[in-house]
C-alpha cells in the first residue's frame, strides 16, 4: 500500500487525522490494510463462509471508501469492528438466519482486555474455596488454563471440548472467580 | 516500534498485532506468546471474535484470503487515486481526441479525392 513503512509508524488516530487533511485515500487504505485481519476474522465468526466473509469485508471496504463519515472517530479499530459486526448481521437477517431481539444499532461497543485475575494474592485456602464454587467445566478448564498453564489445543485434548467450548468456560470461569474472590477479599475486610 | 521476545512487533495496545496472530494460528510461538493470545480469546473484545473466527479459517486459508483481500484493496484505492488525478489533465485527452478526429477527417476527404472511380 502507499505510504509504506511510513504509516508503519503511525497510530491509527494520526492515520486518520492525516487522511482528513489531505484527503488522500492512500492513509485511509494504510488504515484498512492494518485491520484487514480483523474485519476477516469478525465477519467468518459470524458468516462461517470463506467466500462470504471475503465479499463482506470487500463490501465493508467500499462502504467506507465511497462513503466516510465526516463525524469524529475516536476508536478507528472499535469502530470499524462495529461496522462489520453489523454489516454480517444485516446479511444473516437477510437471509433469514438469525432472529434478533435487539435492533443492531443498539448493540455496544465492547472493549474487554485481558486482566490479571492476580490468583497470587490468594492463599491456596481461599483458592480452593473459590474454585469449589465453579461449576464443574469451568473449574476443570480454569485449573488447566490458568494453574497448569495448558493452551487452547491440550484443554481441547484433555477435557474433549470443543475451541467454543473451551473459551466459553475460561470466559465465564473467569468472571466468576474473580467475583468470588472478590467477595472472599472483602469478606476478609470486614472480619480485620 | 516495540518489539516482543520473537522479535515481533508489537502495537501500542498490546492487542496481538498481525505477525503474531498469524504466528498463533501457525502454532509458531513461545509458550509465552501464545499465552498472552489465549488471554484475549477469553474476552469480550474485537480480538476475540477475530480470533475465533480465524481459528475457523485455518492458518493457510487466514493467509491466502488475508493477501487476496490486501490486493483488492490496493486496486480499489488506487482505482480512486487515479481518478481524482484524471480530473486535472482532462484537456490532455481532450487535444488528443481533437486532434485524432482531425487526422481521421482529413484522410477520409484525400482517400475521397484520390479513389478511382469517384
Amino acid at each position: 500500500m502507499a505510504g509504506g513503512s511510513r504509516c508503519d509508524n503511525l497510530d491509527d488516530g494520526e492515520l486518520l487525522r492525516q487522511y482528513r487533511a489531505t484527503k488522500d485515500k492512500k492513509w485511509l487504505g494504510a488504515l484498512l490494510e492494518r485491520h484487514t485481519l480483523l474485519l476477516l476474522g469478525v465477519a467468518m465468526k459470524y458468516l462461517k463462509d470463506k467466500t462470504q466473509s471475503e465479499d463482506a469485508v470487500q463490501q465493508v471496504f467500499l462502504k467506507i471508501i465511497s462513503n466516510f463519515p465526516d463525524t469524529e472517530i475516536q476508536n478507528f479499530k472499535g469502530w470499524i469492528y462495529i461496522l462489520m459486526r453489523n454489516h454480517c448481521l444485516t446479511q444473516l437477517r437477510d437471509q433469514g438466519k438469525v432472529i434478533l431481539t435487539d435492533k443492531i444499532e443498539d448493540i455496544g461497543e465492547v472493549a474487554d482486555e485481558p486482566v490479571d485475575l492476580g490468583l497470587n494474592n490468594y492463599t491456596s485456602v481461599q483458592l480452593a474455596h473459590a474454585l469449589n464454587e465453579l461449576n464443574e467445566e469451568q473449574r476443570k478448564v480454569i485449573i488447566l488454563f490458568y494453574l497448569k498453564n495448558l493452551s487452547y489445543e491440550k484443554i481441547m485434548q484433555e477435557t474433549g471440548s470443543s475451541f467454543q467450548q473451551v473459551k466459553s468456560y475460561i470466559q465465564n470461569g473467569k468472571r466468576n472467580l474473580k467475583n468470588i474472590l472478590q467477595k472472599i477479599n472483602s469478606g476478609n475486610g470486614k472480619n480485620e | 516500534m516495540e518489539a516482543n521476545k520473537n522479535g515481533m512487533p508489537k502495537n501500542k495496545s498490546n492487542s496481538p498485532d498481525e505477525a503474531r496472530i498469524l504466528a498463533y494460528l501457525n502454532g509458531e510461538l513461545s509458550e509465552g506468546d501464545r499465552r498472552e493470545v489465549e488471554e484475549w480469546i477469553a474476552t469480550d473484545s474485537p480480538e476475540s471474535d477475530m480470533l475465533m473466527g480465524l481459528k475457523e479459517l485455518g492458518a493457510a486459508q487466514t493467509r491466502k484470503s488475508n493477501k487476496r483481500l490486501k490486493k483488492s484493496l490496493t486496486r480499489m484505492i488506487g482505482s480512486g487515486r487515479r481518478r481524482s488525478k484524471t480530473v486535472g489533465v482532462d484537456h490532455v485527452t481532450i487535444y488528443i481526441i481533437v486532434i485524432l478526429l482531425a487526422l481521421i477527417a482529413v484522410a477520409y476527404f484525400v482517400i475521397l479525392k484520390y479513389m478511382p472511380g469517384r
